[in-house]
């Protein structure tokens, strides 16, 4: 019947609630206190060429998956290496993610259910969702998509009531340093994050060239999101509560309060952080068993699903004990494995993927596609 | 506890076998291993829910430190 | 084994036998012994032709099936006065009577008891002629038909006041007078072993894509069952994901309905005994849609769907929310109106849960009871059920007094979206215990669950929430608004992927 491959609008919503997903109720770029907005924008510049990169990175594995991808390039056991070390990179994030939501659904509303309740809940959705595979996973987040824009949208237009544009001044009292620290931060979490999805564009898109209309759009959108939200933090809050707060954007929005009846909005940033986060761990998990089925040698993934799941609940335990741990955990400065994955790799794929193209060029003019 | 989370995840991996549609044995036996994997996993984290986060790359920078010195 | 040879033995016996003998009495008793042997509707009408060739005929036809005067006056009376050629014979005799004897449009000749019976019961008079093994079969369908009037479930306010009936070629009628044109295609097929009813599938060529027809085709034609009685019974054989609640092909009772429908590209299958017709592929957005959208001005249209939405909604989650946010998290209600609800809920001595639950029951079994009785007892019903059940439940504490509007909200929200009915009900079910477990993140989960069902499902081949994921405008521009219709420049990307313009050029730069 009709061949249904997602558009690309699906694509970018999907990248959209994938940056957000569970990033923005944290202080993002604490470091960077009050310039916070500064960190945004060296983070989206620094980070614009690596997403490229990544969109040609799929454009170059036009019709294959990350795998097979990986595989015309390497060969097949460092193949196999460099997905092991993707898909514990996935597996890890997915973990961390769960943790972070856990901890904050506790933290802020519901004190007395145990975590590993919410973990298991979560468990079951993403299980489906992640055996449905990633069509059905970017036709959710396009739905999904406008309640959590016409969320944060009108969230963000009540809190103009409580904003204190003076809090954002004198600009770089502190001078490049700590906008530089986090604008790294943000680099690492979450803008390049993004490389998860550079398996899965190929599945998103039949076109040529449409993975940077899927990664661009998604990418500049949620960064532009994540900037206002906590820049709009900042000025509600005031620099010293962001730094000390846990989940600030969760505080800002409790301050609004208007004629006493809409009141208690932060509970649809819990709704937002919620759904975000959900699409965030399915992805990962996605890209998690994907990339394990390739380093067993399996073509297909979907019979590893339920165990890596199901070990999402003990792992979101341990990669986040606590609050304090979690928070600590989730805004780390780039540490080297993510350094790797996000950065490096990439970059390896990417050369050896052009010099091999070029030789395919050369060698056969006119054929197009593939590596 | 312990009974139940094992209990737990026998039931999901017996029911999750029994409604596969064709069982090759390698993937039954991938599966039967992580399962099991998830199982300890989630065993050792109840008994001990402060299990230590092994650090490989973090040991092997305290020993590059030490070397440097 | 011994059956099975038995059986066989028989059928090839019935097999030397199924031609028409030339002998016109041979040919009646066997009718009369094997076919339709214990059948009394059966009319046997003996005549004979003028001389010089005088021959005995029969004009077998079931009683109420045909019209009387239409036999009479174009096959028995022509056949009475006429006189045969002498020299014609056998099958140029019956050419003859087909051609120069029988004023009727409808007329094939048959060679076997097995057409004969088919076509009689089906309500066409069989000629049988002495010497001939050859018969006529002339069309003379005629039974007690409904007229066409407004159909009783989709009443509107402005727009036309035709209905399908129960008969198919009626409803095909009704169906061709809304698309004058050639490529409006009517294939007919012959569905159930034992009904062998009639069924329609009908499209526009050029709108519809061939792969919906044929995939529509085949479904229909796997189908091996022995009753189709209503449409319902084809719906059931080939709709996509056949064990979820939420409907994957439409049904209605308006011709206007289905020729709209079959514009944009749809199928549309049409039953015979049954004023439901069916429409493939359904998504999710035309369940909010009424064929009054299209005739109201825009703006109002897309108003009474966004309240269609909404009410679906209302009608899904109130139970759900007020649960989660009475049991979990009241300090999320304004403080009054969580004090208001304190004091209501004070002297009540069931737990929140078990209070939605049994309102839920209770007006479930009132609506139940409410649909099919007659009309004035319907009315009592409801008001036994509004009036002393809620009132009284409230004053004897059994219920609180917030808890009856939720109910009421919910109620009369259901009707408002009366497509998604019987799937509002199970979603209301599934979120209120999601609720129960973990307030309003359950609730969500619920909603994500549902998402997540309606997002991997697909209705013949087309994603079920297709125009409500497109993002684009021209792809949702009749899915929570209608826009204009002169705004309506594409028919939908996935049904008819080929042919897509459907306002022309002309048209576009006028409205400017």
């Amino acid at each position: 019947m009709i061949n249904e491959s997602v558009p690309e609008r699906q694509g970018a919503a999907l990248v959209f609630l994938f940056i957000i997903g569970n990033s923005f109720v944290f202080g993002l770029a604490r470091w960077a206190g009050r310039d916070l907005w500064l960190s945004f924008l060296v983070a989206i510049v620094l980070a614009l060429p690596l997403i490229l990169v990544y969109g040609r990175l799929d454009t170059l594995m036009h019709g294959q998956s990350f795998s097979e991808g990986l595989h015309r390039l390497f060969g097949k056991w460092p193949s196999r290496l460099v997905a092991l070390i993707y898909s514990f990179y996935a597996w890890r994030l997915g973990c961390l993610v769960t943790g972070n939501i856990t901890n904050f659904v506790q933290a802020v509303s519901l004190p007395d259910t145990p975590q590993v309740v919410m973990a298991s809940a979560y468990a079951i959705l993403v299980l489906w969702a992640v055996k449905e595979g990633i069509e059905v996973l970017a036709r959710f987040s396009s739905v999904m998509v406008i309640f959590v824009l016409l969320i944060l949208l009108t969230a963000l237009a009540l809190a103009t009531t409580e904003v204190d544009l003076q809090e954002f001044f004198p600009i770089l009292y502190d001078g490049f340093w700590p906008v530089f620290q986090g604008a790294f931060q943000l680099l690492d979490f979450p803008f390049l994050e993004t490389v998860l999805l550079v398996g899965l564009a190929n599945a998103l898109t039949t076109k040529k060239n449409s993975a940077y209309k899927v990664l661009i759009p998604g990418f500049l959108l949620a960064a532009f999101f994540l900037m206002l939200v906590a820049s709009a933090s900042v000025a509600i809050l005031g620099e010293e509560m962001y730094k000390i707060t846990f989940f600030p954007v969760f505080l800002a929005i409790a301050r609004i309060d208007i004629a006493l009846f809409l009141t208690r909005l932060e509970v649809v940033v819990g709704v937002t952080f919620a759904i975000g986060g959900f699409l965030k761990i399915s992805v990962c998990l996605l890209v998690a068993s994907k990339n394990l089925a390739h380093a067993l040698g399996f073509p297909d993934y979907r019979f590893l699903v339920t165990p890596l799941v199901l070990s999402i609940i003990p792992g979101s335990q341990w990669f986040a004990k606590s609050v304090m741990e979690m928070n600590l955990g989730a805004t780390k400065i780039a540490a080297f494995t993510d350094v790797m994955v996000q950065i490096v790799l990439p970059m390896i794929f990417w050369g050896v993927a052009e010099i091999r193209m070029s030789r395919v060029r050369k060698n056969k003019a006119g054929k197009p596609s593939g590596i | 506890m312990l009974i139940v989370i094992v209990l737990g995840y026998v039931v999901v991996g017996g029911v999750e076998l029994f409604l596969w549609k064709e069982r090759p044995w390698q993937e039954v036996l991938v599966y039967l291993l992580l399962l099991s994997a998830t199982a300890t996993f989630s065993v050792l984290l109840t008994i001990d829910a402060q299990l230590p986060v092994p650090e490989p790359l973090g040991t092997l920078w305290n020993w590059l430190q030490k070397l440097w010195q | 084994m011994f059956f099975w040879k038995k059986a066989k033995g028989e059928r090839s016996k019935a097999k030397g036998l199924d031609r028409l003998s030339t002998s016109l009495e041979i040919n009646v008793k066997w009718l009369k012994s094997n076919l339709f042997a214990d059948d009394d509707t059966i009319v046997y009408r003996h005549f004979r032709t003028k001389e010089p060739q005088a021959r005995q005929c029969v004009l077998i036809h079931a009683d109420n099936m045909t019209k009387h005067e239409f036999l009479s006056d174009y096959i028995v009376r022509p056949m009475m006065s006429s006189s045969l050629p002498k020299e014609l014979q056998g099958r140029r005799l019956i050419q003859h009577i087909t051609e120069q004897v029988i004023q009727s449009d409808g007329v094939a000749v048959f060679t076997d008891y097995n057409k004969l019976a088919e076509g009689v019961v089906a309500g066409s008079g069989a000629v049988l002629v002495e010497g001939c093994n050859h018969g006529i079969s002339v069309d003379a369908q005629g039974w007690e038909r409904r007229s066409v009037t407004e159909p009783q479930t989709e009443s509107v306010v402005r727009g036309p006041r035709q209905g399908f009936t129960e008969d198919l070629l009626v409803n095909v009628s009704l169906v061709r007078r809304k698309i004058l044109n050639p490529a409006l295609k009517v294939k007919i097929l012959d569905v159930g072993l034992q009904t062998r009813t009639k069924v329609a599938i009908v499209y526009v060529e050029g709108i519809a894509s061939k792969e919906l027809v044929d995939e529509v085709f085949q479904r229909i034609e796997r189908i091996e069952t022995d009753a189709i009685l209503e449409s319902g019974y084809i719906e059931e054989f080939i709709r996509d994901s056949p064990n979820c609640p939420f409907p994957t092909i439409g049904h209605t009772e308006r011709p206007d309905g289905v020729a709209g429908k079959i514009l944009e590209g749809r199928v549309a299958v049409l039953v015979d005994g049954t004023p439901f017709a069916l429409t493939m592929p359904y998504l999710l957005v035309e369940a909010f849609q009424a064929n009054e959208d299209y005739y109201h001005h825009w703006i109002a249209a897309s108003f009474h769907r966004t309240l269609r939405y909404i009410s679906f909604f209302l009608t899904t989650s109130t139970p759900g929310l007020y649960l989660a946010l009475v049991t979990h998290h009241p300090q999320l209600i304004p403080v009054n109106l969580s004090v208001s609800i304190a004091a209501a809920r004070k002297n009540v001595p069931f737990p929140a849960i078990v209070e939605v639950m049994v309102m839920g029951l209770v007006f479930e079994i009132l609506r139940e009871g409410g649909v099919r009785l007659p009309k004035p007892v319907g009315q009592a019903i409801s008001i036994v059920g509004a009036i002393v059940l809620g009132d009284a439940a409230v004053s004897a504490s059994l219920v609180s007094a917030p808890m009856i509007i939720v109910v009421g909200i919910t109620g009369v929200a259901g009707f408002v979206v009366s497509k998604l009915n019987d799937t509002a009900v199970l979603i209301r079910i599934l979120l209120v215990v999601t609720s129960a477990i973990l307030g309003i993140y359950g609730f969500l989960f619920g909603i994500m669950g549902i998402m997540i069902q309606l997002a991997s499902m697909e209705s013949f081949g087309v994603p079920y929430l297709s125009s409500l994921t497109s993002l684009t405008i021209q792809g949702s521009k009749d899915t929570i608004v209608r826009l204009p219709w002169w705004r309506m420049v594409l028919r939908p990307r996935h049904l008819a992927a080929k042919n897509r313009e459907r306002l022309q050029r002309k048209s576009r730069s006028k409205t400017k």
